[in-house]
């Protein structure tokens, strides 16, 4: 049986990385897949934790939050899309047509 | 309509001023005469159809719980005096046609006339204080710019300022006068005052006697009397017929008439005062007169001689007496003095005609040593000046002697006034008649015709012969040995219980031997060169003292004019070196605080203001990168704060 410990190193160096993907990356979609690894980084906490729950409630939480993510995904993309079309950029710093 | 006849009096020198100075320009003397002769009917008719002791009261103010009222009173006095102002003022109106023919600014002139008139009829008709005091200032301005006539000169606007200012000393009193009565009864009405009876009202014996001394003073300054008498002379710069009307018969008559009238208001302490000031002016006027030789200002100083007599009247207690003489001294010296501006007015004309002023450049037409033989060149001037001139002397069948016997009587039965106020009264009596004569054969005789006979005017020769009608004895008396006589005592005695005093027989034998005295004195004098050692012994001592009028000029010069003057040299002083030295100091000190302040202000002030700015920029400078707008460093700040968070859960 591989040890707590080593899932935990994973989704913690899983988190780092979606997390540094987010901060030094312009591109909209990378940053979207920044976001997913975060995401990721948690279940595989929570499918890790939940060895030691006789319930699965933490599989049930993550096959909830694997389907929020995609709805995210396909949601936050089609805007990008959207924008890209309407501006022909998908930066996050051009995306200034708010700033005051 | 009941009082028609006294808004006519009133208002119609008015309308005349307006219409000869706006409307009518070029017949403005008709325009004043045909006024002036609406005036005269109107004030004779007014004597036979409006009820005496009645008049008109309005209301002028209500100053809290000060009533002021203004309003019109007609009584016997006031019928009496509108009637001798409305005759004057007519025949000085159409003597001026004549007179000032030649004048430029006719105009000016007559509507100057009207508007005295206005003023004049406001003093006699004013029922109360304060509208007299209104009128009473109009008639000084009036005067004024009459004196100023020919103000293009070099002597009228010193006069005129002059008489101005010496009427203001006398006004002051009368103000004073005013205040006391006001404040004691809250009423200026003359006939409620009167009614009031002040003298035994309880006021305190000062104020009684600083009221009458105040309203005296009024008279003092308007009828010429010791020691503000020096105006009048002075006055005789402007033209001769305004001599006639304001300087002789009505303005300076104003100060008599305004004494008769509140005489129930006066205490014995000022009627003392009264009759010694009078006396005292008599006494001077009567004395200068003798060594002037300008024709005006010796009739001028008569003027102020005969006002005296006037006061001295007032001051012995015979209001009515006083009165008597300021109607029958207002004939006869009109009549004098227009006499005098025929004969100005011939040497002007004849000047004019044969060109005398090119060769002679100083003459002066007034100057009675160019004068003589004048009865052959001007045959009716010379028959006017006869008649009023004897009436002035105070003989027997003139008008003169009537009022000047009632005036010596009083004087003679007053043991109130001390004794050398009737011998002033006598002595200028004998002096009057003297230095009339004196001007009369100078002027009339004294050697030969100086040109052929002028033919005066025919609106000259009017006035004067009206005059001197005025001026005999039988207008005024039946019997004109004895002013008991007189039609007009029965009319006034309702003014006043006591208008005669007893007789006494020494008085009129005296008075008519001191006249005639004077008279042969001067005429033996001029004329038959006698008693030229005498009067050349006497003349040394006191030629110079008459001839300046008790040097009364050079005494105010030397210490009212000098004083204010060195007053103003003094504070001038003060000024230059104390003031303004304080106020310059005063003006560095704010310089250099200024300076000081400036310095805190730009370093000290400035500099917090722009610390705080600075660091404000600074800061803002330094954290607006936080708030960029990007994304991603929000982001970074966030996942910094979050670390920072477990880092300090942690320990």
């Amino acid at each position: 049986m591989v040890p707590i410990e080593h899932y935990i190193i994973f989704s913690s160096l899983l988190l780092v990385i979606g997390l540094v993907i987010i901060l030094i990356k312009r591109s909209v979609i990378m940053i979207l897949a920044g976001i997913e690894l975060i995401l990721n980084a948690a279940n595989i906490n929570l499918i890790a934790f939940s060895q030691n729950d006789p319930n699965l409630s933490g599989q049930m939480m993550t096959l909830f939050v694997i389907v929020v993510a995609v709805a995210e995904s396909a949601v936050a993309l089609a805007i990008v899309y959207q924008i890209f079309r309407h501006q022909g950029v998908s930066d996050l710093d051009q995306l200034n047509e708010l700033k005051g | 309509m009941n009082n028609m006849w006294l808004y006519i009096i009133l208002f119609a020198p008015l309308l005349s001023a307006g219409v000869s100075f706006f409307v009518l320009k070029k017949q403005a003397g008709l325009v004043l005469v045909s006024f002036s002769t609406l005036t005269l009917v109107a004030s004779v008719l007014a004597w036979f159809s409006f009820p005496f002791d009645s008049g008109i009261e309005m209301d002028w103010m209500i100053v809290g719980a000060n009533r002021f009222q203004v309003g019109l009173y007609y009584d016997q006095l006031a019928g009496i005096m509108a009637i001798v102002v409305a005759i004057v003022a007519l025949l000085v109106a159409i003597f001026s046609l004549e007179y000032m023919k030649h004048d430029e600014a006719q105009p000016r002139y007559f509507a100057l006339l009207g508007l005295f008139a206005f003023s004049m009829y406001g003093i006699v008709l004013a029922s109360n204080l304060l509208l007299t005091f209104v009128f009473w200032e109009l008639v000084g301005f009036s005067s004024y710019l009459l004196i100023g006539f020919w103000f293009e000169k070099e002597a009228p606007p010193i006069s005129s300022f002059k008489a101005f200012l010496m009427n203001k000393i006398g006004d002051i009193g009368f103000l004073l006068g005013i205040f006391i009565l006001f404040a004691y009864f809250k009423t200026l009405n003359i006939q409620s005052l009167i009614g009031l009876d002040p003298l035994n009202a309880g006021l305190p014996t000062t104020m009684l006697v600083l009221m009458g001394i105040g309203l005296f003073l009024a008279a003092v300054g308007k009828s010429a009397q010791f020691p503000l008498q020096t105006w009048l002379p002075d006055a005789m710069t402007g033209p001769t017929p305004v001599s006639a009307l304001i300087h002789a018969a009505t303005m300076v008559a104003a100060g008599v008439y305004l004494m008769v009238r509140v005489f129930p208001l006066l205490a014995p302490e000022v009627l003392t005062i009264i009759g010694v000031i009078g006396g005292i002016t008599a006494f001077m006027g009567a004395f200068a007169a003798f060594a002037q030789n300008d024709i005006k200002k010796i009739l001028a100083y008569s003027t102020v001689s005969q006002l005296g007599y006037m006061i001295m009247a007032v001051g012995a207690g015979f209001p009515i007496a006083a009165f008597m003489h300021l109607t029958t001294h207002a004939f006869f010296k009109a009549g004098l003095f227009l006499c005098s501006g025929s004969i100005i007015h011939y040497f002007h004309e004849t000047q004019h005609d044969e060109g005398l002023s090119a060769d002679q450049p100083e003459f002066d037409p007034q100057d009675i040593r160019n004068m003589g033989g004048m009865r052959k060149v001007l045959p009716v001037t010379f028959i006017a000046f006869t008649f009023c001139m004897l009436s002035l002397a105070g003989l027997p069948l003139f008008s003169g002697f009537l009022s000047k016997e009632m005036i010596l009587n009083g004087l003679a039965s007053a043991n109130h006034l001390p004794m050398f106020v009737m011998v002033f009264g006598f002595s200028s009596v004998f002096m009057t008649a003297a230095y009339m004569a004196r001007l009369y054969f100078k002027v009339f005789f004294n050697g030969d015709a100086q040109g052929k006979k002028y033919k005066e005017a025919s609106t000259v020769k009017l006035p004067l012969l009206v005059l001197s009608l005025l001026s005999i004895g039988f207008v005024f008396s039946v019997n004109p040995l004895n002013p008991d006589n007189s039609w007009l005592l029965p009319i006034l005695d309702q003014f006043s219980g006591k208008a005669i005093a007893g007789h006494f027989t020494i008085v009129p034998i005296l008075s008519i031997g001191l006249s005639l005295t004077g008279l042969l004195f001067s005429f033996f004098y001029v004329e038959k060169k006698m008693f030229v050692g005498l009067v050349l012994s006497i003349k040394s001592l006191t030629y110079q003292l008459s001839n300046k009028n008790f040097f009364l000029d050079d005494i105010y010069k030397t210490t009212i004019v000098r004083g204010s003057l060195l007053l103003a040299k003094a504070t001038y002083w003060w000024d230059q070196q104390v003031v303004d030295r304080i106020v310059n100091v005063i003006g560095k000190t704010q310089v250099v605080l200024a300076y000081l302040t400036g310095w805190f202000d730009r370093n000290v002030v400035d500099g917090g203001v722009k610390l705080v700015v600075w660091t404000a920029n600074f800061s803002g400078n330094r954290t607006r990168q936080i708030q960029g707008g990007n994304l991603q460093g929000y982001l970074v700040w966030a996942v910094f704060g979050l670390l920072l968070i477990f880092y300090f859960l942690n320990f």
